[in-house]
């Protein structure tokens, strides 16, 4: 099995086997453009660090016999659950800070399956709570002012019957 | 000279703004404006650069990944149709009451999955010429929710000046909700998902408005024709009807007796179909609300012989309606065809 070395914004140097790497579509792209042989040289990654890159490789290490996703995801939006698989709920259990690199991470590399595992990890986070939670676990600002609030407030107020 | 007259406005305007003052002025809008708009120009994008970094919306990232985290979210709407605990259930209302930049992004969204769930999702040509067939007083749109749970949608309902949005829940009663303005224009731009037919079928529904005091009038009843369920129009000619439809005495009274009894929205209207009830048990169910009313008003029927003469009194009372309502009685489920829909009025005639 082949491998190929993957350079961090921080200059770090991974190496990582070619099949695990090309869990990336971004890598994968890369790697065919330059005729597949990158075993010398190394790929550099610059919008990722090397904490990042190494979880990310440790998630495409876990999951490189997964099937490919479906091409037509978003068909039917009330199919799209927030369930996540139990190893890939441990793996997320990390800071928010981290966890949000990973999506952006997951983005860049274009890692679907890892962008979906990060966004139902947010998701999960939003679901059930208050405007002041939400505020409070993502450390966001109330920008509104009292007038917008009450403005919101009638909008919606057909649901708080 | 030529190429100046044709270039925007905005764009001859900011090339020649101090980054600084651009920023200044661009903050004063929802970040989500900004963002969207950001490619406007370069100073524009170099602007928004300044106060949303790398184009992020909120916590580093962009709109496009929040919209992706949104479409993850259920509705608002939660199992077995009703809503749980206050405030609990509603994700989306919920966000867009956190700060500007979700809140214009859950309301511009172009992203279907976030359209779907927020009931946003524009009608297709196809349904909106269908509705063409008449300059409608107002639009509402059924919107399936949660098929594999219960029968359950929710309306969405458009005007001129706010949008409103009504319930229609598992017992297949509709409520409609803020409401006042009879004069809006049909918005085609606007509702929503599957708009000819109710799937899994639907074949009964009350329509009526949910806040009592907004309008007084009878709820009206939809229903099926043979096996085909009831479809998006049949509830729009409903609600065109319950707009129509005036009040009389009885009614009045009726609705004056429910609107004391209970909270808006939470009597046995919301609770249960009209079908289940027989003309007399819905005199008799009026009749004790009636004196259940005048009990907790008046003192002097706190004793328990004098409530028990009031019931006898009120049973008397309800004969002699009954006789003197028998032949308007008959009329209690009369059908009306309009346009071919069949739709059944309900209360006295």
């Amino acid at each position: 099995m082949s491998t190929i070395k993957l350079l961090s914004s921080d200059n770090a140097e991974l190496a990582v086997d070619k099949e695990v790497a090309e869990r990336s579509i971004l890598i994968k792209n890369m790697l065919e453009d330059v005729g597949g042989d990158m075993s010398d040289q190394a790929i550099p990654i610059p919008n990722v660090n090397e904490a990042v890159l190494r979880k990310v490789i440790e998630w495409c290490e876990h999951h490189k016999s997964d099937p490919p996703p479906p091409a037509d995801e978003d068909s039917d939006s009330r199919k799209k659950s927030t369930d996540i698989e139990e190893w890939d709920q441990k793996f997320m259990q990390v800071d928010q800070e981290m966890l949000f690199e990973i999506i952006l991470a997951a983005n860049y590399l274009d890692i679907k399956p890892l962008l979906d595992v990060g966004c139902k990890t947010v998701a999960n986070m939003i679901k059930g709570k208050s405007p002041e939670e939400i505020r409070k676990t993502f450390n966001i600002q109330n920008d509104f002012t009292p007038e917008e609030e009450d403005q919101i407030r009638r909008e919606n107020e057909w649901a708080e019957e | 000279m030529q190429q100046a007259i044709h270039t925007p406005q905005w764009k001859s305007y900011n090339s020649i703004l101090p980054l600084e003052l651009l920023a200044e002025i661009l903050q004063n809008l929802d970040p989500y404006s900004v963002l969207k708009a950001r490619n406007t120009s370069r100073s524009f994008y170099n602007a928004s650069n300044l106060i949303y970094p790398s184009g992020s919306l909120v916590k580093g990232l962009t709109i496009a990944l929040w919209e992706r985290i949104f479409s993850y979210l259920p509705q608002d709407i939660m199992e077995g149709g009703s809503f749980t605990s206050r405030g609990k259930g509603y994700n989306f209302k919920n966000l867009m009451e956190t700060c500007k930049g979700f809140y214009c992004l859950i309301k511009h969204t172009k992203t279907r999955a976030i359209q779907q769930k927020v009931f946003m999702e524009p009608l297709s040509t196809q349904v909106a010429q269908s509705l063409r067939w008449n300059p409608a007083i107002f639009l509402f749109m059924l919107k399936l929710d949660q098929p594999d749970l219960n029968i359950f949608y929710q309306l969405w309902v458009k005007s001129p000046n706010d949008s409103f949005q009504g319930l229609v829940e598992p017992s297949t009663q509709i409520g409609l909700q803020y409401f006042e303005n009879i004069n809006v224009q049909l918005d085609l731009e606007h509702p929503v998902l599957r708009a000819n037919a109710t799937s899994p079928p639907t074949y009964q529904a009350i329509v009526h408005w949910a806040g009592w005091y907004y309008r007084q009038t009878r709820p009206v009843f939809v229903t099926s024709r043979g096996e085909r369920a009831i479809t998006v129009r049949d509830i729009f000619l409903a609600g065109v009807k319950l707009m129509q439809s005036k009040l009389e005495d009885v009614d009045e009274v009726m609705e004056k007796l429910l609107r004391r009894k209970y909270k808006r929205g939470k009597g046995p209207w919301r609770t249960t179909t009209f079908e289940s009830f027989s003309i007399d048990e819905v005199l008799q169910k009026l009749l004790r609300i009636s004196i259940e009313m005048d009990l907790s008003t008046n003192k002097s029927h706190e004793n328990e012989n004098s409530k028990r003469e009031n019931f006898e009194c009120k049973d008397t009372q309800l004969n002699a309606i009954r006789e003197k309502n028998a032949d308007r009685l008959s009329l209690f489920r009369t059908m009306k065809v309009h346009n071919g829909i069949p739709i059944f009025l309900l209360g006295f005639s």
